[in-house]
């Protein structure tokens, strides 16, 4: 009778941790709705990989030698080997994304660059407190705003942290309209709040809008090579939206492909979340600097945009600055939101999303230059 | 704990200029990843502002090339 309670004896308080992790993912989803795409399946398999003697991860059989885990087995696969699961995301995130609103204002591409400062700066109190340069710089990339990119980066640094890196990333993506009016509060006053832009749109031909991605992938692949990978697929579901004539592809692209992959990915991941491996201090201290590294994101970016208004005649709105993290389309929801509340005429909606979407590129260049350090 | 390997790691480094051999302090000192991370927040800053203003000066360009002229 004693495989009846066999497993239950040998659950262990790491593993018990990790059931209320899980569990408390799946409540996150579901109740309160932050990316359950994402927080559900890796919820869910953070159950899974946590079961004694799970089926889903490689066990040892007397007799019969190693059985192969579909987790296991997809981890080591899609993540491990290639990549290949954040990376085919980013096809589908490609074509999501229109790039219209940057592309009327080019000004915006700043302010993708300067809110990636949380990233860097995160990497160096990461190298203070005592972390690997590798392992900082993967929990740096939790700045990123973007879970495929921090994934990726942390996967090819080979970080030992990969599963709450991914958590920090995911569930702080979900938090953007927590915490960035909280880091803009801190540094704006209520009369920059209120600062009014007007909105005029320089029309984008369709000429510039096809051109566009071919060109990013040059610029970005010629000057951080390593972000090619990242940079080219983003851009490559870019060209597939824009070129007009492959629109199946494009919609599968947006859809399925985005869909599917974003359902293994929750349930891989997860094999990064076997308690031995994630009941850790380090589990904290990570989660810790990812928030850090989310708010001095916004700080950046909003700086910047008080630094341009030094020199330029007509202001820009310093949130505007804060919407060049990668959260898209969260983060420039969450800046017109704040813009209303503090002018009800002063809709900064459109800049936001041209910053936001700056952001995106923005955050897949920095993946690639931070992984140029190593190569 | 962490300050102490850090405090630690710093003396060390510091103690290094006393050699007084320039090459082997530097050397010394580029292999703490405190330093190393500080060389990425310089040069990684400085790469992604290059890059975002090199497409934005192309997209300036494409823009005025592909408008037809009124």
């Amino acid at each position: 009778m004693e495989f009846l309670y066999e497993s239950l004896l040998s659950i262990t308080w790491q593993q018990a941790v990790m059931y209320l992790v899980g569990g408390a993912l799946i409540w996150l989803a579901i109740k309160k709705d932050y990316e359950p795409a994402l927080l559900l399946p890796m919820g869910f398999g953070a159950i899974l990989v946590n079961l004694p003697f799970s089926g889903v991860l490689n066990q040892y059989m007397e007799g019969v030698g190693e059985t192969h885990g579909i987790i296991q087995w997809l981890f080591e696969v899609g993540i491990e080997a290639s990549e290949a699961f954040p990376l085919l995301l980013f096809i589908g995130i490609g074509a999501m994304i229109d790039f219209g609103p940057l592309l009327s204002n080019p000004k915006m591409f700043l302010f993708g660059a300067a809110a990636q400062f949380g990233i860097f700066l995160t990497i160096v109190f990461a190298a203070l407190l005592g972390f690997d340069i590798r392992d900082a710089v993967s929990i740096g990339i939790i700045g990123a705003a973007d879970g495929p990119t921090s994934l990726l980066v942390s996967q090819v640094l080979h970080s030992n942290y990969i599963g709450p890196i991914a958590v920090a990333a995911y569930s702080y993506m979900a938090l953007v309209p927590i915490i960035q009016p909280f880091a803009i509060k801190a540094v704006t006053t209520k009369k920059e709040r209120a600062i009014p832009m007007t909105y005029r749109p320089a029309a984008v031909t369709k000429t510039t809008r096809i051109l566009f991605p071919i060109v990013v992938t040059f610029a970005a692949g010629l000057v951080a090579p390593a972000s090619v990978s990242l940079v080219g697929f983003l851009m490559f579901g870019n060209l597939l939206r824009e070129c007009g004539v492959l629109n199946r592809l494009s919609e599968t692209a947006q859809n399925d492909l985005a869909n599917l992959i974003t359902l293994l990915l929750g349930l891989t991941i997860s094999f990064s979340m076997r308690a031995e491996r994630f009941v850790t201090l380090q589990t904290l201290m990570i989660m810790a600097l990812g928030l850090f590294a989310f708010v001095f994101d916004s700080i950046g970016g909003v700086l910047f945009a008080k630094l341009l208004n030094l020199f330029s005649k007509e202001k820009i709105n310093p949130m505007v600055g804060a919407a060049g993290i990668s959260a898209f389309p969260m983060s420039a929801r969450v800046i017109e939101k704040m813009g209303i509340a503090e002018n009800n005429q002063n809709h900064l909606l459109m800049h936001a999303v041209g910053a936001n979407v700056s952001g995106q590129i923005a955050s897949a260049v920095a993946g690639g230059i931070v992984l140029g350090f190593f190569m | 704990m962490q300050l102490d390997l850090m405090l630690t790691a710093l003396l060390a480094s510091i103690g290094v200029i006393g050699g007084p051999d320039g090459p082997t302090a530097t050397f010394v000192v580029g292999q703490d990843p405190v330093w190393q991370a500080m060389t990425i927040l310089g040069k990684g800053m400085l790469g992604i502002f290059v890059v975002m203003i090199l497409i934005a000066l192309i997209v300036v360009l494409l823009t005025r090339l592909s408008t037809p002229k009124k």
